[in-house]
């Protein structure tokens, strides 16, 4: 059968740090058809696909092979000898070389014999290469002025360039994550012109939807391991879904009493909030109430924070305890008792070349002064106290943050804000790459700052975090508020098959587990 | 004559630059005798160039008044100096009813070639131009020669060839006159043993030429006199140039005289010195308007000055005199503009300007008209 | 990255790399405490002085020179302090030092028309600021890049001087009062050293003892993070230039008081010294960031290395030599430190 195998996998694990990401999964994808990977956050399909890409070793045992050809693990040169292509989420382009450039990256360009660039013959084979995935792009424009789809097409026809081997296998890793609707029909026309060629097609996608829509095959992974391969015709949209969230997940030590808060005073008034992905997102969260967003990659869900906080462009109103406040201005977020725990806190959060200390006092330090001047040891008797409090550890002030664990991190940009005495505390997926302990003393902390009266806000890709975490679930679809989960009905499994509902069922108020 | 010239152009620049490191050289033996002729011409020179300058230097009158309507392009260097010159030169012309227009040089090491080609497909009469080396003008010099246009060449310290006719107003001849008459005025103020430091801009090639011949002066009626040469940057103007002659004065407290080749390199040296708590009297070639209040408030010893009008008014007659067909070496000691030795005691009857410039002769511009046939 | 960050990169040669390799380094600072990183400039400034003490007893190890080092260094002292602000809000000031050039032309200037000395220092001043607030518009609103914005400031400042003296030099028509004020001298130095020792300790109040330094700092080290606490990014940025671009009008007055004269060119040779001597500044006292002691140990360690070649007899162009050799130098050594304490965190 392996002869008959566009890629075969058989058998393929991977640990990290004693936490298994794959477990001895088999898949093969047939040649010429349009395979999709499907599953939760964490299931292992990225690691499959670093595995594949040569990226990442795999354990031991098990083996890759491309058109019955065994792959060396561990080797990205080996993998694209054999043909196996990648374009990612990022596409990889540089947006301000022109299509000609952007196909030459890496390949190169073709030369004349004075090794002078032929650009004659570097224009038309991009042309060519566009046509036959169906787009005729100009190709000396800049790759900023292309469509989202047409960018993807130009990393796709990168990644198909025969120059240094024929393609075998295209691997698209949620090529529309980004993608308006409309234009995700013009990538399934170009996902068939790329089948149609010859060369098959490995989709991993979130949505359901697309998988119906283009896919000839599906794979479900879930906890590291293979759980089904179908032909699509065998499968429902509830049966796909199913198999991705297992068993129900339910019941996980709640940290916050379920139910309503609806007694306490709105804290966080929205109103009609929209940006380039948002579209009319209104929302109240109140004093002491943990509320959650949950919403797939591309559904807007990375928007919220930074559009409450002011940090990005938005329309509507957002409003703090009654007070308006100023569009894109954090300040004013800030002095209205705003607090941002951003994602990414590398980026977004840390001053990676000072102290633990200069981290915490990042917001709050005109507390402190007198006469104009900071007292250093009354801010930094104060730094200490909340570093105990939080269990930072190490407990050391004047240590550069740079040599704290994740964990340890957040719990310094937690510290940051708590310190302030937030009356909203938004958390932009506060706990990813934080170890299992960490996470657990994360939660508690912001369960009891909603305790002491914060309203929190909790937008996360963490399900189970949602889970313990919130009082109730919004659900973010394409940029719409989709559903509203209470917290009675909050597990796992409910939020995920949310998150995974059709585009076209956005304005159903979704009430019950699917 | 002019191609020894050049060489010793060269040759001081590398003396210069091999004795940088060494700093110091000594004018002469100190065992030698001081020629006494020598000295007692020096005394009559210096007495004499107390005095101010009564006649600006030419006798012979033009052959005719120049004819009307000529243009001329002025190549200029954006230097006060040069500026100041360039000034005066479209005002003298205008007496003569011609026009001129200035194009100024940018910074860039080919602008100034650029600049002449400019001037040369405006189609002028003439070409004036200053301080450049014309070897590095080749291109646009033959361009000139081919369309016929002369061109003055002032200030230049290389030999004129192609279009440029000798006009006799050559930089190199006055500096040295200028160096000369400064290393008399401390040997004959100073007396023997003097010990005297010299800064100069090596840059400039004619501010080189008034080192060499201050030097060479001194070592010939002061033998026993020294000379510590402090060569600059012309980014040291007035940053560093300050604290290396403190340092020089520093380390060598004997030094009584500070002398600069142009007055633009004393910037700022007065107040560092002063700060030091170290007394040495200065002077100099090329005093700008500084070096001369400070001579009035007696916190600056001896220059000598450069007359940018007369200057400019010399090259109009230049010009004047070529068109005409009238000898370029108009009787005189033509090659020389007037200058003098200013002090503190003189320089409240010496002329200057309206912005506190040396003019050195008050009465230039009717002699120059009288010269002109315009009175 | 922008310009500002690859440059404080080299000067400091943090390593960006997430985690691991710079956290080895930074803790590796810390452990070390009071060691060779922090006061590397300290100890090669005795060496220098004992050095030549020894050298030159006659000369170089008298009290009279060193209030000539203190007193002649003022001036650059002073720029560089004006570049502090902007350097550790991660923006680059490239005009300060035309702006200097600028202001001596414009305080002369307006003394010449008869405006009294007080007026015309505080209008000084005010056009100091205002180049400021030109910079700050043109990076913050018109988010051009400070490095091509302050480099055009820098030129538009030249072509001002130019137009303001004619290409003239600028003399006489200022009161001896107002001279005083650049060239008396108090206990043997002459006063500009004094103005610096207060700069000096207004900046190090402001940026290590007042919230206005965090703030700087924090726009410095990760802008988009100082943005989500709330932190008024462009307020900072361009409060950062006009600070620098005043202090450059105070520099312009005092230089012109010490000067006696103005003319076009007198500003701008100090960029590459003030600059210099920043970049060397963060490698000391607080490795990583501008700070004011450490900028004001390179100046002094510069100029007594200088100094003591100057006397020795060494040619001027040695001044440009020793400064740029020691630039390098002690930066690769500050990086060569870190690098050796990273590999033997990782081995260790």
């Amino acid at each position: 059968m392996s002869h008959e195998s566009a890629l075969a996998v058989s058998g393929i694990s991977k640990t990290f740090a004693g936490q298994p990401a794959l477990r001895e999964v088999s898949m093969s994808v047939a040649k010429g058809s349009v395979h999709a990977l499907v599953g939760q956050n964490g299931c292992g399909k990225s690691t499959l696909i670093k595995i594949l890409a040569g990226v990442v070793d795999p354990d031991a045992g098990g083996g890759i092979a491309v058109t019955g050809v065994s792959l060396a693990p561990g080797s990205p040169t080996a993998s694209d000898r054999l043909g196996l292509r990648f374009v990612h989420q990022d596409l990889g382009l540089v947006s301000s070389l022109d299509v000609v450039d952007n196909l030459a990256l890496g390949v190169g360009y073709p030369r004349r014999r004075t090794g002078t660039i032929n650009w004659r013959a570097a224009r038309e084979s991009a042309r060519d290469s566009l046509t036959r995935l169906g787009y005729s792009i100009d190709v000396s424009r800049p790759v900023s002025e292309l469509t989202i789809s047409e960018r993807t097409a130009v990393a796709v026809a990168r990644a198909l360039d025969p120059t240094r081997s024929a393609p075998t296998v295209l691997v698209l890793d949620e090529p529309t994550a980004n993608l308006p609707r409309s234009e995700s029909q013009k990538l399934f026309a170009l996902i068939r012109a790329v089948r149609d060629e010859g060369v098959s097609v490995l989709l991993v996608t979130h949505h359901i939807d697309e998988v119906f829509d283009i896919a000839d095959h599906v794979t479900v992974l879930r906890d590291g391991r293979w759980v089904s391969t179908d032909r699509i015709e065998d499968l429902t949209h509830d049966r796909l879904v199913a198999r991705m969230i297992g068993r129900a997940v339910e019941g996980r030590g709640r940290l916050v009493e379920a139910g309503s808060k609806s007694d306490g005073a709105i804290v966080l008034d929205v109103q009609n909030l929209s940006t380039t992905v948002l579209r009319g997102i209104s929302l109240a969260v109140r004093k002491g109430e943990v509320v959650g967003i949950a919403g797939l990659t591309g559904s807007g869900r990375e928007q919220l924070g930074p559009a409450l906080f002011g940090a990005i462009q938005r329309q509507g109103s957002v409003a703090v305890l009654g007070t308006k406040l100023a569009a894109h201005d954090p300040h004013a977020a800030v002095a209205a008792g705003m607090a941002l725990v951003p994602a990414e806190r590398h980026a977004n959060a840390l001053f990676l070349d000072a102290t633990v200390a200069t981290n915490v006092t990042a917001v709050g330090t005109e507390r402190f002064t007198r006469f104009g001047l900071v007292a250093a040891g009354r801010e930094s008797a104060d730094v200490d106290d909340w570093i105990r409090r939080l269990g930072v550890n190490p407990p050391d002030g004047k240590r550069p943050i740079a040599t704290l664990s994740g964990g340890n991190q957040q719990k310094v940009v937690l510290a940051r804000w708590l310190r302030n005495g937030p009356t909203i505390l938004i958390l932009d997926d506060p706990t990813q790459g934080v170890d299992v302990g960490a996470k657990a003393e994360i939660h508690q902390l912001v369960a009891s700052a909603a305790a002491q009266g914060a309203a929190v806000l909790v937008i996360s890709t963490d399900h189970e975090e949602l889970t313990s975490l919130c009082h109730r679930v919004e659900v973010l679809v394409r940029g719409h508020l989709s559903a509203s989960l209470p917290g009675h009905e909050l597990s796992d499994s409910v939020i995920t098959a949310a998150t995974l509902a059709a585009a076209s069922s956005v304005s159903a108020r979704v009430g019950e587990p699917a | 004559m002019q191609k020894s010239m050049k060489l010793t152009c060269v040759g001081v620049a590398l003396a210069t630059a091999l004795t940088a490191c060494g700093g110091t050289a000594t004018a002469g033996k100190s065992s030698a005798k001081a020629d006494p002729a020598k000295l007692a011409d020096a005394k009559t020179l210096v007495a004499s160039s107390l005095k101010n300058p009564d006649s600006i230097g030419i006798t012979n009158p033009l052959s005719k008044t120049p004819t009307a309507g000529k243009t001329i392009i002025v190549v200029g260097t954006p230097s006060p100096v040069a500026e100041l010159k360039d000034i005066a030169f479209a005002d003298a012309i205008k007496k003569f009813g011609w026009t001129s227009k200035r194009l100024v040089v940018g910074a860039g090491p080919e602008d100034e070639a650029k600049t002449i080609s400019q001037a040369v497909a405006l189609k002028p009469d003439a070409i004036l131009f200053s301080g450049a080396a014309p070897s590095t003008l080749a291109k646009p010099l033959a361009e000139a020669k081919a369309a016929g246009i002369p061109v003055l060449a002032e200030t230049v310290t290389e030999a004129k060839s192609g279009p440029i006719f000798d006009a006799s107003i050559d930089g190199p001849v006055f500096e040295q006159y200028a160096g000369k008459l400064m290393a008399d005025y401390v040997a004959v103020k100073s007396g023997p043993n003097t010990n005297v430091a010299v800064v100069n801009l090596p840059v400039f090639n004619v501010l080189t030429i008034y080192t060499k011949a201050f030097t060479k002066e001194l070592s010939s009626v002061c033998p026993s006199c020294k000379v510590t040469k402090l060569d600059q940057q012309l980014s040291d103007v007035g940053t560093n140039t300050p604290s290396s002659v403190v340092s020089a004065l520093q380390r060598d407290p004997s030094i009584k005289w500070v002398i600069y080749s142009v007055g633009d390199l004393s910037t700022g040296v007065d107040t560092a010195v002063k700060a030091a708590g170290i007394k040495v009297s200065v002077g100099g070639g090329g005093a700008n308007a500084a070096n001369l209040a400070a001579l009035k408030a007696g916190t600056e010893q001896a220059w000598t000055g450069l007359s940018t009008p007369i200057l400019g008014y010399r090259d109009a007659d230049m010009m004047a005199r070529y068109f005409n067909g009238d000898p370029l070496t108009p009787g005189g000691d033509a090659l020389l503009l007037p200058t003098q030795i200013m002090t503190p005691a003189t320089i409240g009857g010496v002329a200057l300007t309206s912005a506190g410039n040396y003019l050195g002769d008050a009465g230039y511009e009717q002699q120059f008209e009288k010269l002109w046939g315009l009175s | 990255m922008t310009i500002s960050d690859k440059t404080a990169e080299a000067a400091t040669s943090r390593s960006t790399a997430p985690n691991g390799s710079a956290a080895g380094a930074r803790a590796s600072r810390r452990r070390i405490g009071f060691g060779f990183n922090k006061f590397s400039g300290l100890y090669l400034w005795a060496i220098v002085i004992v050095f030549f003490a020894i050298r030159l007893p006659q000369t170089f190890g008298t009290t009279q020179n060193f209030k000539i080092m203190a007193g002649d260094q003022a001036i650059t002292a002073m720029v560089a302090l004006a570049l502090i602000l902007p350097v550790a809000a991660g923006v680059f000031d490239l005009s300060v030092a035309a702006n200097v050039g600028f202001c001596v032309c414009v305080v002369t200037r307006l003394q010449m028309h008869g405006m009294s000395a007080p007026i015309a220092i505080l209008m000084t001043l005010f056009a100091g600021a205002l180049v400021g607030v030109v910079n700050g518009f043109v990076v913050v609103r018109l988010e051009v890049d400070s490095f091509i914005a302050t480099l055009g400031m820098s030129s538009i400042l030249a072509a001002g001087a130019y137009w303001i003296t004619g290409g003239q030099q600028l003399v006489g028509g200022v009161s001896q009062k107002f001279l005083n004020l650049g060239q008396n001298t108090l206990w043997g130095i002459s006063y500009p050293f004094y103005y610096m020792l207060v700069l000096s300790l207004v900046l190090y109040i402001i940026v290590e003892h007042t919230p206005v330094g965090r703030y700087l700092f924090a726009v410095g080290g990760n802008m988009q993070a100082a943005r989500l606490t709330g932190l008024r990014v462009d307020r900072v940025r361009a409060g950062a230039l006009i600070c620098s671009s005043a202090l450059a009008g105070l520099v312009g007055v005092i230089l012109a008081a010490s000067l006696g004269s103005a003319s076009q060119d007198v500003g701008p040779p100090y960029l590459l010294a003030a600059f210099s001597a920043v970049f060397l500044g963060t490698t000391q006292i607080r490795p990583g960031r501008a700070n004011v002691v450490g900028t004001l140990i390179a100046v002094y360690l510069l100029a007594t290395g200088v100094k003591g070649l100057q006397l020795s007899g060494a040619p001027v162009w040695v001044n440009g030599l020793f400064n740029g050799v020691a630039l390098i130098f002690a930066v690769a050594l500050a990086a060569r430190g870190a690098r050796r304490q990273r590999a033997s965190n990782a081995a260790a």
